[in-house]
């Protein structure tokens, strides 16, 4: 699974400890996210969608939908 | 559960498994020392490393949920190579010493040894394979 997630962040300045402290996971986590080593939770994507006030498939892709 | 609280959930299963350790090094040197004697000493010093032996395990319990979801899938993961390690090897271990294939007798030890490093690397492992 593919995301938007460092578009998103640095569209806001923020680091991936700012993105960490605001979700309430350890940076190793969002950087793990980030390079799509790591699939979150969906209480997680969530939380990620409520930050950024977008629906998750705006924030999170399969590969075969692009 | 944020950092703060992982932070304190690990210093708490530190200062437990050091207690737990200095209980299990007591109790192991006084029925070492007095093999035949003092039965109620000993007695008592087992239940004592057992009450924190408890404590040591939930404040782990407590620990693990403490982590975010990667973490928990990391410790998972060393647990199941670990608990997979530990019993195959531990049996290889047992049929070598049942049919002294070596010289001395099978220790105990020698797999909490076994066990501690199999956790140790597969979470070194499992970081570096996130990072």
């Amino acid at each position: 699974m593919r995301n938007r997630l460092k578009v998103l962040r640095a569209e806001r300045d923020w680091t991936q400890a700012d993105l960490a402290d605001a979700v309430d996971v350890s940076r190793q986590t969002i950087n793990a996210i980030e390079k799509g080593k790591f699939d979150p939770s969906l209480p997680l994507a969530f939380k990620f969608s409520r930050l950024f006030g977008l629906a998750i498939e705006d924030i999170f892709f399969d590969d075969v939908d692009r | 559960m944020g950092c703060n609280t992982t932070k304190k959930h690990t210093l708490n299963l530190a200062l437990w498994t050091a207690a737990w350790l200095i209980s299990t090094a007591a109790a192991t040197a006084v029925a070492t020392a007095y093999a035949e004697e003092h039965y109620g000493l000993k007695l008592g010093l087992v239940i004592v490393n057992l009450v924190i032996g408890g404590v040591m395990i939930e404040m782990n319990r407590r620990h693990i949920m403490s982590l975010d979801e990667l973490q928990q899938k990391i410790h998972l993961q060393a647990m199941g190579i670990t608990l997979g390690v530990t019993v195959i090897v531990g049996l290889a271990y047992s049929i070598a010493d049942i049919g002294n294939l070596y010289a001395a007798d099978a220790e105990f030890s020698y797999l909490l040894i076994l066990m501690s490093l199999s956790y140790l690397f597969s979470i070194i492992i499992g970081t570096r394979r996130y990072q």
